[in-house]
């Protein structure tokens, strides 16, 4: 599959989906994003420092030996969708546009069978197998994404907080789409990262945002839901109040188009 | 190899660096670069636990791994006289007796060297290395820790704590840093070669006698039997100033195995073996009159350390140098910790105090209500060292706070914080004043002359990056005239005249001694020379002999101008070669002598996102004589960008239940990227200091870095009215703290 590089500058995503190419920039560096292919960013594994570290505990690397982030240093780890198990999150920037945009992954199995995984089911929560990241069928092969063309194309952002202004994973990451009528909401669509197990798609706030004004108002009252109930871990409740201003920046953001 | 490579064809240019082709062409050797025959391979195996003993080592099947020649640990290795017994052991200061114990004192100790033919087969069999542990119980909880540790006086007290107590504006806080790592791009390496009991080292360090000495020590040996090289170093921001355990391990490695090793650090193992900033803890409180004048300080510090080392990183130094009040506390403790050991880190003690006094006087000032520049000029101490009473030689610090205010638009600062916004983004100014003391070691230099009159000017010193060796070529260009083409540096290796280790901004100031003295040396030996030829050179004193291109000539109506082809024919020599060395003298005891910088920048804060982007920052430095504008600048502006990452990013992960680093790589650790800085603003005073040296020059290393933090933190104040006082400033703490 194509580089990550090839998806910010092909004229057809610049068009349709620009989204993608905004968000693949943020990532990584121009050499890495030179090398990395399309497949290989879905299924990249976590940055927990603690799955690295092969004299520690982890779950993921090592199934029941224990989760060393959950009472531990925890500070770049998920904010929903974690379990005891497992609270790593998913490093990708490309694959949190993909959800906000519907992707689908077209998948050919072990034996030659045609699969179709819409984005939001590519990746999964830990659940009881935290080893395990995605539902990619074993030895199965992505062949290719297929991005809906929707009315996504002028107005989107994607705001990546993180702790040097690059080359460095997200604390958070807000992906945003709108499709505006005058200053009318159609449609939005909002996605985060460095939150979850999987990229987090927030459907109570889209569906909020649904026929309303697009303002500072709706969009504060938009990341409002997105982050209510939210239980963080011991180091990583900062992570509330930023995405509630990285989901308000990004929808203010995607005003200009 | 060499400094500077004798087949290059181009020439320097007129402004660069010496060595600048050979970095940039890949010429330039760097310690694990060097080709040597029959080289073999070393790797760490290092500990997997905190705190204990080794039970057992398993090492058969690493033994057994294809290529691997030997295995070296605390069972088995070649004697090490230093380490023969306890007492030697603490006498040698050489810290972690590596593969002398069976005592794990920090995760990641070095527990076993495998060495094989290729680097793979050592780094395979490295990873079948088994260690049985007895597991001890472990602390590497700073702030935990340090609670119980016990202050005690750090230098003397001046006036006493009683007669500022109750002064109408005072400002009593707490500073935390955490621990930060040196990180130089090229990761430590030692290359050694054992020829009987001579040994060869290619080594990663900033002072090449320091290792031979240390070295010599610990295996009774003539220093001269030793032979280091480091002339291309990837910086070093003090992690070379010492040696590590990894040199030893590499020594003992070819002794064993009877071949040269070679062993690299991994960037992961930089983390935990050649030292770092140590996370540290302040407590200051400051007392001022209503008019500003500050009436006393009580400063007590912390810092963290290793069991087996108790490093203590000077916090409280900078608080006895830049303010003239009579009432001074210091106290300090240091915390043992199951880490490795710290050390110095650019701008050691002073960077870290630095932030508490001046975040201290920011706070002061705005109880005042009184400009913080004002609060400065109002309490330099600009005559005298404040401590020893010596009068500064130079110290045009005052000075330097009016340009930078001038050049980042002061007067554009609104003097009541959280007032100047811009959509999301808060506006503020901050600033902050740094000083350092400018010292000067003995040095010697060589030259070696043909009877073309190439010039090649030799030391042991390194250079690190400073720029010393184009230093020292600009310094013999401006004193004789001799053209830079002509003129080739040699450094970095034990070889040549001896030096201080390039470190605590002194090489420079001790450097340019000993070229000054060299010069002398080689006119009088020149002058010896012509006076066969021509007698009015008998007795010609160095100050009246004149070198050029060419020839020598007196400063005399009728020159006497001899070529240097008829001086070497004439005495039938090859070359000439002579040495001097120059020192400090008694001007060290009738002045006191600093550099210092004023910092200001100018930041906004995002109030939704927390994130702080520095969009001018402005130093002025004094600095004394500037010798090369271009790596000064240089100097100053990498130091600004260290000061950005201490304020903004700079963090060692620690997790306290496992007692261990977590994170220890370059994806884990944040220093500043190009765009978390903006283009530096640079001035330079450039009044020579008359007293400290030769040149004028006093050191730019570390100056450029303290107060950059401070300068930071003092803007978010006057962005949003939040006062930091725990570095760094990350976006987390934007939302953590009230």
């Amino acid at each position: 599959m194509v580089r990550n590089t090839a998806l910010t500058t092909d004229k057809n995503i610049l068009q349709n989906t620009p989204l993608i190419a905004k968000a693949v920039l943020a990532g990584a560096s121009p050499q890495i994003r030179n090398m990395a292919s399309t497949a290989g960013n879905l299924l990249q594994r976590t940055r927990c420092v603690y799955f690295y570290d092969i004299t520690m505990p982890c779950n993921k690397r090592n199934p029941g030996s224990g989760c060393s982030a959950l009472k531990g240093e925890n500070s770049m780890s998920a904010l929903v969708g974690y379990n005891e198990q497992c609270v790593a999150v998913h490093p990708s920037d490309l694959c949190v546009a993909l959800a906000a945009l519907d992707a689908e992954v077209f998948v050919t199995s072990e034996n030659k069978k045609k699969i179709k995984i819409p984005f939001k089911d590519f990746h999964k929560l830990p659940e009881n197998t935290p080893s395990l990241d995605n539902t990619l069928p074993q030895n199965a092969l992505i062949t290719h994404i297929e991005i809906p063309m929707e009315a996504f194309s002028k107005n989107f952002a994607y705001v990546k907080l993180r702790e040097r202004t690059s080359y460095a994973f997200a604390l958070v990451s807000v992906a945003s789409a709108l499709h505006l009528e005058g200053d009318k909401i159609i449609e939005a669509r909002l996605a985060s990262g460095g939150v979850a197990h999987k990229p987090w798609r927030w459907y109570e706030a889209e569906n909020y945002l649904k026929g309303k004004k697009a303002s500072a108002e709706t969009f504060a009252k938009a990341a409002s839901i997105a982050t209510e109930n939210i239980k963080p871990l011991s180091k990583n409740g900062y992570k509330i109040p930023m995405l509630k201003g990285a989901i308000e920046t990004a929808l203010q953001n995607s005003l200009k188009s | 190899m060499g400094f500077f490579d004798e087949t290059e064809k181009y020439p320097i240019p007129v402004d660069g660096r010496v060595e600048a082709l050979a970095k940039v062409t890949g010429k330039g050797k760097y310690a694990a670069e060097y080709e040597v025959e029959n080289v073999c391979y070393a790797v760490l195996v290092t500990s997997e636990i905190p705190s204990g003993k080794i039970k057992s080592l398993q090492l058969d099947l690493a033994k057994q791994a294809e290529g691997v020649l030997d295995i070296i640990s605390h069972l088995k290795k070649p004697a090490v006289p230093g380490f023969a017994d306890e007492t030697k052991i603490k006498e040698s200061k050489f810290g972690l007796p590596v593969f002398h114990t069976d005592t794990i004192y920090f995760k990641g100790q070095p527990i076993a060297l495998v060495i094989a033919n290729t680097f793979e087969e050592a780094v395979y069999a490295a990873s079948l290395v088994k260690a049985d542990y007895e597991k001890a119980p472990f602390e590497v909880d700073f702030n935990k820790a340090r609670i119980n540790t016990e202050l005690k006086p750090a230098g003397k007290e001046r006036g006493s704590l009683e007669t500022w107590k109750n002064l109408p504006f005072s400002v009593e806080q707490e500073y935390n840093i955490a621990e930060e790592v040196h990180n130089p791009m090229e990761m430590h390496a030692t290359i050694a070669q054992w020829d009987g009991n001579k040994l060869k080292l290619y080594d990663k360090n900033q002072g090449v006698n320091n290792v031979q000495k240390t070295i010599s020590g610990l295996f009774n040996l003539p220093a001269d039997n030793i032979q280091v090289f480091s002339e291309f170093v990837g910086g070093g921001f003090g992690s070379g100033l010492k040696v590590w355990p990894h040199v030893l391990a590499a020594v003992l490695g070819a002794k064993q195995v009877n071949r040269p090793v070679k062993l690299m650090l991994t960037r992961p193992q930089m983390f935990h073996s050649v030292g770092y900033r140590p996370a540290s803890w302040q407590k200051i409180k400051l007392g001022a009159d209503s008019t500003g004048k500050i009436q006393g300080i009580h400063h007590q510090t912390k810092n963290g350390c290793a069991i087996y080392d108790p490093f203590s990183d000077g916090i409280t130094r900078v608080t006895r140098l830049i303010y003239k009040f009579d009432n001074l506390k210091t106290e300090n403790a240091v915390v043992p910790l199951n880490l490795s050991a710290p050390t110095w880190m650019r701008g050691p003690g002073d960077c870290t105090g630095d932030f508490a006094v001046e975040s201290a006087m920011d706070e002061l000032s705005y109880q005042l209500k009184m400009d913080p520049v004002e609060l400065r000029y109002k309490n330099l101490a600009l005559d005298k060292n404040p401590d020893t009473g010596l009068p500064w030689s130079t110290n045009y610090l005052k000075e330097a706070i009016q340009k930078g205010a001038e050049m980042i638009g002061w007067n554009q600062r609104k003097s009541v914080p959280n007032s100047q916004t811009e959509g999301d983004w808060k506006i503020g100014y901050g600033m902050a004043v740094g000083m350092w003391n400018a010292g000067r070691n003995k040095a010697s230099a060589g030259i070696v002359m043909d009877k073309e009159g190439n010039i090649i000017l030799q030391t042991a010193m390194t250079d690190i990056g400073t720029g010393t060796g184009t230093g020292m070529l600009n310094i013999l260009h401006d004193a004789t005239g001799i053209s830079k083409s002509k003129i080739k540096i040699q450094l970095g290796n034990s070889d040549l005249p001896p030096a201080g280790s390039q470190g605590g901004s002194t090489g420079m100031s001790s450097i340019s001694g000993a070229v000054v003295a060299v010069i002398d040396v080689l006119k009088l030996k020149l002058s010896e020379y012509v006076t066969k030829l021509d007698s009015a050179y008998k007795n010609a004193i160095a100050k009246d002999i004149i070198l050029s291109d060419t020839g020598v000539s007196l400063k005399t109506t009728d020159q006497h101008f001899v070529p240097y082809q008829k001086i070497w024919e004439a005495n039938n020599l090859t070359l000439i070669d002579v040495e001097a060395s120059s020192g400090p003298g008694d001007e060290r005891s009738k002045y006191a002598f600093c550099s210092s910088a004023a910092h200001f920048c100018k930041v906004k804060v995002n109030s939704k996102t927390g994130k702080i982007v520095v969009e001018k920052m402005v130093a002025v430095v004094d600095g004394g004589k500037v010798i090369n504008p271009k790596p000064a600048t240089n100097q100053i502006t990498g130091a600004a960008v260290g000061g950005i990452g201490m304020a903004l990013m700079e963090k060692q992960l620690i997790d306290e239940r496992l007692g261990s680093l977590v994170g220890n790589d370059l994806a884990g650790y944040h220093f500043p990227v190009n765009a978390d800085a903006p283009i530096i603003e640079v001035a330079f005073i450039n009044k020579p200091d008359p007293n400290i040296n030769p040149s004028g020059a006093k050191g730019l290393g570390e100056v450029g870095i303290i107060g950059v933090a401070p300068a930071i933190a003092n803007a978010v104040f006057n962005a949003t009215g939040k006062r930091f006082r725990d570095l760094p400033i990350t976006p987390e703490k934007f939302f953590t703290q009230s």
